[in-house]
C-alpha cells in the first residue's frame, strides 16, 4: 500500500530522502550557510548572541529578506532594545532590503509597548495570534535578552521560555532570538537550554581597526564548521570568510611527478631539474635580496607556458609591481592578457581571512597552476593570532598540493631580530623547499642564493651568486 | 442528555485555550452537524498543537473533537464515527499505532481514515498498521489541511452525492 507521506521534512516510504535530513533555512550568505552545514535546521529555535554593534540585527534581517516569499510571511519583532523604526531605517542601507516585500512577505512588529504595559506574559498569546493570522515561516525577536529585564522572577522567565519553546516547536516556523548575551549568560539563561542553535557574533579591536568573528556554539543535527570565522559588514550584509581547514587527501591521490621550471636561469639545476609540481617553496631573504624578482620570474614563466599564474602582493602597490614586471621581458599588460592575475591588498587594511579564503576559492575553482604570495610576513604582522595564521597557512598549502598548484611564498628575514634560518625554520614545516637569499660583501651588494632544503630531491648545497640584471635574475 | 453543536461559525473550538483543559473531552456524545461538516477526531496531548490544529481545521471548515489518550479516542471514534482520526503516536494508554490498528480492525469504523501525525519519523510503521496517511510534525497548516481534504475526498463517493445539511444524530 502506498500512503501519502507529507511532512515538515522530506520523508518517503519508498526509499527517498531519509526522514532525519532536515530542510535548511538559508541565511542569505553562502559562506555562513557553508559554516552552518547548509543553513539553520528548519523548525529550530536559534539564539544569535553578541554585544551591541556586532552585526546581529543585520545578520537576522539578511536572513529575513532571503527567506521572504509569497507563500508565507517572515516576521521581525522588536522588543525593548531597538525601536522598530530604527530596525527598518538602517536595514535600507543594505542591498538585500526590498521595500516591495514589506507588509506582505515581511512584516515588522513592535512588541515593546505591550511588553512595557503587561510584562513578559503577553509574549506567548501574542505570538500564538501571529502564527494563526500570519502563518510565518520565520520569526525573529530582537532583543529577547531585553525581556529578562521585565521579568519579576527567574521562575516567570523560565515558565515563559518553556511555554515559548512549546509553541514554536509545535508549529512549522524557524525562530531566531537575538540578544546582547555574554558568555556568562549561556550558563544561566533558560533560552540557551531550549535553543537548537547558538551563534555568536563578536568584535575585537586590533590596532586601528576592528576584527569581527562568527562562531557556531551549538547546532543540533548539523555538521557545522567549528572555530572563529572572520566577517566584515558590507553593503551586501555580512561577508563571511569560513575558517580554512586542511583538505581530506583523496584516497586516489598521487603526487604529481612533473618538474616545474622556475624561470630563473641556473636555478632549476640547483633543485634537481625544477620544482616538483604541486610543491611549496619558501623564498627567504632580507629586503633587496631579490625575492620579488625571483617570484615574478616564476609567475611569468608559467604565463609563457600558457599557465594561469596568481600573484598576491602586499608591499609593492599595483603600479610598482607592473613596472617590475615590465623590466622582466614581458609587459604587465601582455602578461595579464596571457594569464597573470594580480591581487593586491594594502598591508594597513589587511583582513587575512578574506585573502586566504579568496586564494582558496581561486584554486578550488580551478585554473591556477602557479601561485606567489609576496610576502607572508605581512600576513604575520596583520594577524591577531599567530597560531591561527599558521593553521591557516598550513591548510592552504595542503590545498595547493591537492589541487596541484605550485607555489612560492616570499618571506622577509632580518626584521625584528630574525635571521633567514630562524624564519625558515618557523615556516619550513609547511614548505617542500626552502631557498635562502642573502646580501653579502662589505657593502652588502652581492646577492646570493642557497638551497636550505628540498623535499624528495637532490639539490646543490653551495652558496651561489644571484645576479640581477636587465631582464631578470639568474644564477651565476 | 445535552446536545452539542459543532462547527458553526461561532464555534468555540478555534478559540480553545492553549494550555487549559478541554471541558468537552468528556462531554456526552449527542451531536448535530449542520451543513454536513466532516468530523475530525484529534488525539493529541500537546496543548499548542491542539490549539493550532483546532484553529486551522476549523478555519478549513471541519468540526474537531479531541481525545488525550488512545483508549478514550477509540471510545470516541466508536461513538462519533469521525471521517478522520488524526493521532500522534506518543499518546498514553493506547499509542497511536495501536489505536490505528484497532480502528482498522473494527468493521464499524470502516469509513474512518487514520492520519498519523507525529514527531517520530515512523512512516513505515504507520503503513504497517494500515494508516491512510502520515505527516511529520511540526504542524504546517497547508500540508495538514491538504492531506485532510485528500483523505475526505477519497472517502466521499462521486455519485450519488452524499446528503448534505441533514443533521446526523447519534
Amino acid at each position: 500500500m502506498t500512503i501519502p507521506v507529507i511532512g515538515g521534512q522530506p520523508a518517503s516510504l519508498d526509499g527517498g530522502a531519509p526522514a532525519t535530513q532536515f530542510p535548511r533555512v538559508r541565511t542569505g550568505n553562502s559562506q555562513a550557510d557553508e559554516v552552518l552545514g547548509g543553513g539553520f535546521p528548519s523548525n529550530s529555535i536559534n539564539i544569535v548572541m553578541g554585544q551591541p554593534g556586532t552585526g546581529k540585527t543585520i545578520f537576522a534581517e539578511q536572513l529575513l529578506f532571503e527567506n521572504a516569499g509569497a507563500d508565507r510571511a517572515s516576521v521581525f519583532i522588536t522588543t525593548l532594545s531597538e525601536p522598530l523604526t530604527k530596525a527598518v531605517t538602517y536595514a535600507q542601507r543594505f542591498q538585500f532590503f526590498d521595500v516591495r516585500k514589506l507588509g506582505t512577505e515581511i512584516q515588522y512588529h513592535d512588541l515593546g509597548a505591550a511588553l512595557a504595559a503587561d510584562g513578559p506574559a503577553v509574549i506567548v498569546p501574542w505570538l500564538t495570534d501571529i502564527i494563526k493570522t500570519s502563518r510565518p515561516k520565520i520569526i525573529i525577536i530582537d532583543s529577547f535578552r531585553a525581556i529578562h529585564d521585565l521579568g519579576t522572577s527567574v521562575q516567570e522567565i523560565r515558565r515563559l521560555v518553556a511555554e515559548l519553546a512549546g509553541l514554536l516547536s509545535a508549529y512549522d516556523v524557524t525562530t531566531f532570538l537575538l540578544g546582547e548575551y555574554t558568555s556568562n549568560d549561556v550558563q544561566r539563561f533558560p533560552e540557551f537550554a531550549i535553543g537548537d542553535g547558538i551563534v555568536e557574533l563578536a568584535r575585537s579591536s586590533l590596532s586601528s581597526r576592528d576584527e569581527r568573528f562568527f562562531r557556531v556554539l551549538k547546532l543540533r543535527g548539523s555538521a557545522y564548521r567549528e572555530g572563529q570565522h572572520a566577517f566584515r559588514i558590507t553593503e551586501d550584509g555580512l561577508a563571511l570568510y569560513p575558517r580554512l581547514v586542511s583538505p581530506r587527501i583523496p584516497e586516489n591521490y598521487h603526487p604529481h611527478l612533473e618538474r616545474v621550471p622556475t624561470g630563473v636561469d641556473g636555478l632549476d639545476a640547483m633543485v634537481g631539474g625544477g620544482l616538483w609540481s604541486g610543491s611549496t617553496t619558501l623564498l627567504v631573504g632580507p629586503t633587496g635580496s631579490g625575492k620579488t624578482t625571483v617570484a615574478l620570474q616564476f609567475a611569468l614563466e608559467g604565463v609563457r607556458r600558457g599557465e594561469h599564474s596568481l600573484y598576491v602582493h602586499f608591499q609593492e602597490n599595483p603600479s610598482q609591481l607592473r613596472r617590475a614586471i615590465d623590466g622582466l621581458g614581458m609587459s604587465a599588460d601582455q602578461a595579464i592578457a596571457r594569464g597573470l592575475s594580480l591581487r593586491y591588498e594594502s598591508p594597513v587594511e589587511m583582513q587575512i581571512d578574506s585573502i586566504i579564503v579568496d586564494i582558496f576559492e581561486r584554486i578550488r575553482d580551478g585554473g591556477v597552476r602557479r601561485l606567489v604570495v609576496d610576502a607572508i610576513g605581512d600576513l604575520v604582522t596583520a594577524a591577531s593570532d599567530s597560531q591561527r595564521l599558521h593553521d591557516y597557512l598550513y591548510a592552504l598549502v595542503q590545498h595547493f598540493t591537492v589541487h596541484n598548484v605550485t607555489s612560492v611564498l616570499a618571506l622577509e628575514s632580518g626584521s625584528g631580530g630574525t635571521n633567514a634560518v630562524d624564519v625558515a625554520h618557523r615556516f619550513s614545516y609547511m614548505s617542500d623547499n626552502v631557498l635562502q637569499l642573502d646580501l653579502r660583501g662589505e657593502e652588502r651588494t652581492k646577492r646570493t642564493l642557497r638551497i636550505v632544503k628540498t623535499r624528495n630531491s637532490d639539490h646543490d648545497p653551495d652558496v651561489r651568486e644571484l645576479a640581477i640584471r636587465a631582464g631578470g635574475a639568474r644564477i651565476v | 442528555m445535552s446536545e452539542l453543536q459543532l462547527g458553526g461559525p461561532s464555534s468555540s473550538l478555534g478559540k480553545m485555550g492553549a494550555a487549559g483543559p478541554n471541558p468537552r473531552l468528556d462531554a456526552p456524545r449527542t451531536l448535530v452537524f449542520p451543513g454536513g461538516r466532516a468530523i475530525i477526531l484529534v488525539v493529541e496531548r500537546d496543548p499548542h498543537v491542539r490549539d493550532l490544529e483546532a484553529y486551522f481545521l476549523n478555519e478549513a471548515g471541519y468540526a474537531v473533537e479531541f481525545a488525550v489518550d488512545g483508549v478514550a479516542a477509540l471510545e470516541m471514534a466508536r461513538t462519533l464515527a469521525p471521517q478522520i482520526v488524526i493521532t500522534e503516536i506518543l499518546v498514553p494508554k493506547l499509542d497511536g499505532l495501536a489505536l490505528c490498528r484497532a480502528i482498522k480492525e473494527d468493521p464499524a469504523l470502516r469509513g474512518t481514515a487514520v492520519l498519523i501525525f507525529s514527531i517520530l519519523a515512523a512512516e513505515s510503521r504507520a503503513r504497517d498498521v494500515g494508516a491512510d496517511a502520515f505527516l511529520m510534525k511540526p504542524l504546517a497548516e497547508r500540508r495538514l489541511v491538504e492531506t485532510v481534504r485528500a483523505l475526505i475526498a477519497a472517502r466521499v463517493p462521486a455519485s450519488p452525492p452524499a446528503p448534505a445539511a441533514s443533521p446526523v444524530v447519534r
